[in-house]
């Protein structure tokens, strides 16, 4: 039988490779299975013939999926014959599976389980079979990222070298010099992160917050979950979700309940496969509902969501969304009150009694106390004045599962402060922990300074807000809070936010325009949007007849300089708009379907994790994009001493180098932390009872003044399939410039301080060629691997395809290393290679997957009763069942109370009786009624209750976590905000508690701009995009910059290619040919490529020249030397069939620029330039153009000027990171669009 | 029978799924030709831009214009309607891309194609796509193509089951779809069988 067949060739195959890692305890003993170099690279197909196509006769498929990080994980099924791939299918399934058996899948379901797989997934075998993969160990001999300096070793001697480097690091420096970089190539058992725990037994080693992907969201989400930094997610915080906001929308929800759908970009079909035709069904059946229905897709690059499912397209600049809901703002405004304050008659008016009643900051508001239990206001202390007493309930967690938003919570009674349990108790188990207290009883909200709420902002210098009375409201709040005052107006005065250098000297655009009133006439200049079309939208979201309206934030806009700002302001405005609470209504960042997947403990349990994972040593998490800032302060001796300018990084003077860049993002916490046994940070105090993290040489208390401290940084780096330290963070040519001057491993002097980069990669991929260690690893079908399925069960995929050379995977490799760590430095524990390998020398990852699979076979439930391996093997997926009869979702029970108390029929008793939320069904909180706003809404996705309320939870911040002086966190208003004096906060006081090595006036994070302004407020502004880039440019404004273009800078994006995952695909022969054009060549059409016309090469014919390690004619050679290569031999040599990244350029940028279709472009500004080929489309707005993101950086060195014939987005980005949260603002450039040929 | 496909212009979201699983079901390797093309092609009336995504293989036409072009008898049409090309007849001559309004035949190049069958008269015969019919849809399998489209854009069958499963469609045209139509080609109506659900119009500010 065919699959048993399989199977064996599996386990001999595997029984062989893994003699070769037995016999690493011999020093001559090659590792894995290749012996020389001489391995066939072989290619599949060749063929194109009939005969090729019948060859798959009687062939049988088996079932996988790949690794990279796309967004989705479909199905693939591989024909494999005798150790190679032949070719894909994709899911055919016709049943999913619950506990009682299967179901049909019905295909025309938006809720469809058939989990078919994209072009990346069907292209896999020019990945597997591209000539060049890695094969070889390969080290560093000359300076770091010289491709001749490679020189070839063995397995055996670079798992020794590399073991010892851990060692000598590791006991110097402790794990605060072990980073453990962010990658995404490879997810599953053989992830990258993967391998970090195993480091624990060894140290542990320094972790990061964040991601690539969302940092900015992230960042919103929870405000900074980092205090202490150590504890994850567990700030519910200034921005705290509402409907939706965390994630998906429910396809069943938009197309049986939404009116409307706004996309402020999205690009979710395509980051998102598997999620795509809910997203496209689930707005088809909105619109056939509903036949006035609008998907709006906003935005300056209509991607291919945009034409499938938009009903329309505002064409919008880039990075200006903000301008655009602030003037939506004010025409709901002056659709309420006249220019003298007096009330308007109008449907897109403002709904003045659910701003007060639930709002906190969009008008000015004094000082007063609040009865949480009654909803009673006091304009005086009422527990000062003796008419309260004042209540605490703590609140429990009930359950450990996820990230706090799935934590759930339950209120205790109330106790008096006397009676206060010891707060922030947690045993471990989750249960039963005491996280926090909450005040109830009295809560004291802070005013709102004249001129300094949201729509002071919105009005800048229009008055009518200061004359239109609090009074005159027919709501509790209004009356309460000028009770003592009938003349109290709505704003205190006109935009107060003060400019020390004066708004006619400031260099801000976005100070500039404080006093500016933020009409559609003024957004209109900023976004290139008519005026007519932001009042059109503005009709839109404040008539409440077109109400639900779905919202999309775009992964994509918390990418951008001012990311995070972007976010915090629609999700403001769309709190204002009311558009929350309903069924149907909501926010989020795409549309999933809703399904049933096969209970985990049915189907082959996905975490088949090693054994022996030791407790982590606590230690700060900096900001995953922060790495590069920790390298230069501890290299900075190298760096100056092989002269280093920074001349790639304009806002980083020479004289500053070596000093933290942009304070900080965490990297003043990587110095060498003194810790007790248990591998926690102990803690001191300073001379006020503060308490901070110790580091090694501390005096006793913690002085005000700076204190001798070792500076670890990060020294030793393991990088499986990642890219992220030269290709996919900004600036790559800063970063080459950085890493070539500090010197290789092999070469340096002093071991244990030197930099150490391991690479395990596919390819000689750019961050390979910059590595100390280039290592060849698997891919999926070549190791044995388990991924969870989007739609269905946990996948076991086999090794089906033989690996190239010596190719090793992730699991080996630790091992591996493991036990050279035994040898060189035996643990008086016995082996630690064998706790990895669960107490059993050499058991396979293959064993530990059989021995999981056992009990699911005998569960009756499962789609695998009583199935033996080889049958498991033959189908072992089973897709989800689709859930599309059964709507969980339901209308918030705060926003229906809240309908009622501001309906007519309660207007006689609205003025004199506080709200609060009366309904049952808030499990979490079992207690009704009360006034706060948390926990108020289902959340799209689970129906949990979910979270809004864009408010920081009040820690009471317990000494033992924090410093004291941090204790002066703003109070939360209980409201949902509009102005957030927290955000501010917990910017300047991140990190802080490891910050006492610091003099005190370094402590926390700098909120100055280059003129002592701050740059974080309280409240969303406009934050002109020219800033960010002046800042970046080192003070030049953008038109000094580019002075010498005549036609003026174009602004740059660069949004997700499907065609790439990342930078994963960027070599691939099926994909490359979709994204990557000859100069002049012919585009992947219906008209040019029928034939091939003379001096027109068709589109990415070059893949096969690319990326090439192996020693064919005239590149690198094993053991050095060669010519000297670039990663595209074809640009190297000049070949006709050289192609570059084509870029999106609109036709008038083009005709102005006298550019046509297929021409080659050179795209420049400070920090970088790359050759392009143009793509003239209307898809590109004027005045923008688009450089997909995720091209390898190939730099032509032979020049100062380091143009990237890779097309590589990141190299025409700032290093500076984005607004307030230190992440990685990547998507935002300026850039001078000039044609070469 | 008379096979033909039909296109869902409404769901296509432009993935290339189709076309890269085409060049790996039927071993075409990375380069010029692709038996399968999908691009949103784009113009401008009246100022306003137009975007249409398209999805096309050959046509498979009721009455094929390459077929009495090709001197060499190398293209017949079988009975279920699917138009194949013998790559063992092919000499090269390149009328019947000539002929074809859509130019849908093609011709590799040496990267491509390194190696010439012995069989073949020529370095590059002319290919294209032949309905999967020997390897897929002669099991009652659908096109590889079809199976691949994760939006549900695409479909096949018989030509008038087709034109009742989706009563909608409309048969592939000049009119309608002039992105589909190879420039410089003469329009000969071939009687294309390929059904296509058009897009509504978008509006575009």
């Amino acid at each position: 039988m065919y699959v048993e067949k399989r199977a064996g060739i599996v386990g001999s195959t595997r029984r062989s490779f893994l003699k070769g890692l037995a016999a690493l305890g011999a020093s001559s003993a090659l590792y894995g299975c290749g012996s020389d170099g001489e391995d066939v690279v072989y290619y599949a197909g060749g063929g194109t013939t009939k005969e090729d196509e019948i060859g798959y006769d009687g062939a049988k498929f088996i079932y996988g999926t790949s690794a990279h990080n796309c967004g989705g994980r479909c199905i693939i099924r591989a024909q494999a014959e005798n150790g190679k791939i032949l070719r894909f299918l994709t899911d055919e399934s016709a049943f999913g599976y619950t506990s009682s058996g299967p179901a049909a899948i019905e295909m025309s379901s938006p809720n469809c389980t058939q989990s078919r797989a994209c072009s990346k997934c069907r292209s896999y075998r020019f990945r597997l079979y591209h000539p060049g993969r890695l094969k070889y160990p390969m080290k560093q001999t000359k300076m770091r990222g010289d491709l001749t300096g490679f020189i070839r070793m063995n397995w055996n001697d670079a798992l020794k070298e590399i073991a010892e480097k851990h060692k000598l690091t590791a006991d110097r420096y402790g794990p605060d010099a072990i980073y453990n970089q962010y990658a995404s190539g490879s997810n599953g058992i053989q992830a990258s992160y993967y391998l970090a725990p195993y480091l624990n037994p060894l140290g542990g080693y320094v972790g990061y917050w964040g991601s690539y992907s969302s940092h900015q969201w992230q960042y919103v989400k929870n405000g900074y979950s980092g205090f202490p930094m150590n504890v994850s997610s567990t700030g519910q915080g200034y921005a705290t979700a509402y409907q939706g906001n965390s994630y998906h929308g429910n396809c069943n929800d938009i197309g049986q309940h939404t009116k409307n759908v706004v996309m402020w970009g999205s690009n979710y079909m395509t980051t998102y496969h598997q999620y795509a035709y809910s997203t496209m069904r689930a707005i088809e059946n909105m619109r056939s509902r509903h036949s006035q229905a609008r998907a709006v897709f906003i935005g300056p690059e209509f991607v291919d969501q945009g034409v499938t499912v938009a009903t329309e397209w505002i064409r919008s600049k880039p990075y200006t969304d903000p301008a655009f809901m602030l003037a939506m703002l004010y025409y709901m405004i002056t659709n309420t009150w006249d220019k003298d304050g007096n009330p308007v008659s109008s449907p897109y008016g403002l709904d003045v009694n659910y701003l007060d009643t639930m709002v906190y900051g969009f008008f000015d508001s004094p000082e007063y106390w609040i009865d949480q239990e009654t909803g009673l206001i006091y304009l005086s202390d009422p527990v000062a004045d003796g008419t309260l007493a004042q209540y605490w309930v703590p609140i429990v967690r009930t359950s450990a599962t996820g990230g706090f938003n799935n934590i759930r919570v339950k209120w205790a009674s109330k106790v008096t402060q006397a009676n206060r349990p010891n707060i922030n108790v947690t045993d471990g188990d989750g249960s039963g922990d005491y996280i926090f207290d909450y005040m109830v009883g009295v809560r004291r909200v802070d005013p709102v300074p004249a001129g300094r709420s949201l729509s002071a902002y919105v009005m800048g210098s229009d008055d009518r807000l200061t004359k239109v009375k609090y009074i005159t409201a027919n709501n509790y709040v209004a009356k309460a809070l000028s009770a003592n005052d009938a003349d109290m107006t709505r704003n205190g005065a006109k935009c107060s936010y003060p400019i020390a250098s004066g708004a006619s000297n400031t260099k801000y655009l976005t100070k500039k325009d404080y006093q500016t009133p933020k009409t559609p006439i003024w957004a209109s200049a900023i976004t290139g949007v008519p005026a007519s079309k932001i009042e059109d939208m503005a009709k839109l979201y404040a008539d409440e007849s077109n109400h639900p309206i779905y919202s999309e934030w775009c992964g994509g806009q918390q990418k951008q300089a001012d990311g995070v700002n972007n976010l915090f302001m629609l999700q403001i405005f769309l709190i204002i708009a009311k558009c929350w609470g309903k069924k149907g209504a909501g926010y989020g960042r795409g549309i999933d379907a809703a399904y049933d997947k096969v209970a985990a403990a049915d189907a082959l349990p996905g975490a088949v994790m090693m054994g022996g994972t030791a407790a982590k040593p606590e230690t700060p998490t900096p900001s995953c994009t922060a790495w590069h800032n920790a390298i230069k302060t501890s290299f900075k001796n190298d760096l100056k001493n092989n002269g280093y300018t920074a001349r790639w990084v304009p806002d980083l003077p020479e004289a500053e180098i070596g000093n933290f860049y942009m304070d900080d993002g965490g990297t003043k916490a990587l110095v060498t932390w003194d810790r007790n046994a248990s591998g926690k940070v102990k803690l001191i105090d300073n001379a006020n009872g503060d308490q901070y993290y110790q580091w090694k040489g501390a005096p006793s208390a913690v002085p005000d003044t700076a204190s001798n401290a070792t500076y670890a940084g990060p020294r030793f780096f393991i990088n499986v399939a990642g890219n992220i330290m030269i290709n996919q963070h900004e600036c790559s040519n800063d970063l080459a410039d950085m890493w070539e001057r500090i010197p290789a491993y092999h070469v340096a002097s002093d071991k244990a301080d030197a930099l150490c980069i391991v690479n395990l990669d596919n390819y000689l991929a750019p961050m390979a060629r910059w590595s100390d260690y280039v290592l060849p690893g698997t891919t999926t079908w070549e190791h044995d691997e388990i991924l969870s399925i989007m739609m269905g069960s946990t996948l076991y995929i086999p090794k089906v395809s033989t690996p190239p050379g010596e190719a090793s995977s992730t699991i080996e490799f630790i091992v591996g290393l493991m036990k050279k760590r035994d040898e060189i430095d035996p643990s008086p524990s016995g082996s630690r290679a064998d706790v990895l390998t669960w107490g059993v020398t050499n058991k396979t990852i293959l064993e530990k997957i059989q021995e999981s699979y056992a009990p699911v076979a005998k569960s009756t439930t499962s789609p695998f009763y009583k199935k033996s391996w080889e049958e498991f093997l033959e189908k072992p997926y089973a897709p989800g069942v689709p859930n599309d009869t059964t709507l969980k979702l339901q209308d918030s029970p705060m926003r229906t109370d809240l309908d009622a108390y501001l309906s007519t029929a309660n207007d006689a008793a609205r003025g004199t009786t506080p709200f609060l939320v009366a309904s049952a069904g808030q499990p979490e909180f079992g207690k009704a009624p009360f006034v706060n706003t948390y926990h108020a809404a289902p959340d799209m996705e689970t129906n949990a209750v979910g979270s809004y309320g864009n408010e920081y939870y009040n820690f009471n911040m317990p000494s033992k976590a924090f410093p004291l002086d941090i204790k002066m966190a703003p109070n939360p208003s209980g409201r949902m905000q509009a102005y957030v004096p927290t955000y501010v906060w917990q910017y300047e006081w991140r990190f802080s508690k490891w910050h006492g090595w610091l003099a005190k006036d370094q402590r926390g994070q700098m909120n100055k701009d280059l003129e002592q302004d701050p740059r974080i407020f309280p409240i969303p502004m406009y934050f002109s995009y020219e800033d960010y880039h002046m800042e970046a440019y080192g003070g030049k404004l953008p038109s000094t910059v580019f002075a010498d273009d005549p036609k003026g800078p174009l602004l740059l994006t660069t949004t997700h290619s499907r065609y790439r995952s990342h930078s994963s695909f960027a070599e691939t022969g099926y994909l490359r040919e979709l994204t990557h054009r000859t100069v002049k060549g012919s585009q992947n059409n219906n008209l040019g490529v029928h034939t091939i016309k003379p001096g027109a090469m068709y589109s990415g014919d070059d893949w096969g020249d690319y990326a090439l390690s192996t020693p064919d004619s005239g590149d690198m050679k094993v053991g050095g030397g060669g010519e000297i290569p670039r990663l595209n031999k074809a640009v190297q040599r000049g070949q006709g069939n050289a192609t570059y990244a084509e870029m999106w350029i609109n036709t008038e940028d083009a005709i102005a620029r006298e550019i046509e279709d297929g021409n080659l472009l050179l795209v420049k500004n400070p920090f970088g330039s790359v050759r392009v080929t143009a793509r003239v489309t209307e898809r590109a707005v004027k005045g923008f153009v688009a450089l997909h993101q995720g091209c390898w950086y190939d730099p032509d060195k032979s020049t100062d000027e380091w143009v990237d014939d890779g097309g590589n987005c990141n190299t025409l980005m700032s290093q500076k990171h984005s607004r307030a949260d230190h992440g990685n603002g990547q998507q935002s450039a300026m850039v001078s669009v000039t044609k070469i040929r | 029978m008379r096979r033909a496909f039909f296109f869902d212009q409404s769901r296509c979201m432009a993935c290339n799924a189709c076309t890269v699983a085409c060049k790996d079901w039927n071993q075409v390797n990375p380069g010029p030709v692709r038996w399968r093309t999908q691009y949103t092609y784009e113009k401008v009336v009246s100022g306003t831009p137009v975007f249409g995504s398209l999805s096309m293989s050959c046509n498979h036409c009721e009455e094929p214009a390459c077929m009495p072009a090709c001197a060499a008898a190398a293209i017949t049409k079988r009975d279920d309607g699917v138009v194949i090309v013998d790559r063992e007849k092919c000499v090269g001559l390149q009328a019947c891309i000539q002929k074809c309004p859509f130019a849908t035949p093609k011709i590799s190049n040496d990267r491509q194609e390194p190696n010439k069958k012995q069989s073949w008269q020529i370095m590059h015969p002319m290919q294209k796509c032949d309905f999967c019919a020997s390897s897929r849809t002669a099991n009652n399998e659908q096109p590889v193509c079809v199976s691949a489209c994760g939006c549900h854009a695409l479909d096949s069958g018989d030509y008038d089951a087709l034109k009742l499963k989706y009563p909608d469609a409309v048969q592939l045209n000049k009119n309608d779809f002039p992105g589909a139509y190879a420039d410089g080609h003469e329009y000969i109506d071939t009687k294309p069988m390929l059904l296509i659900r058009k897009r509504r119009t978008q509006i575009i500010s």
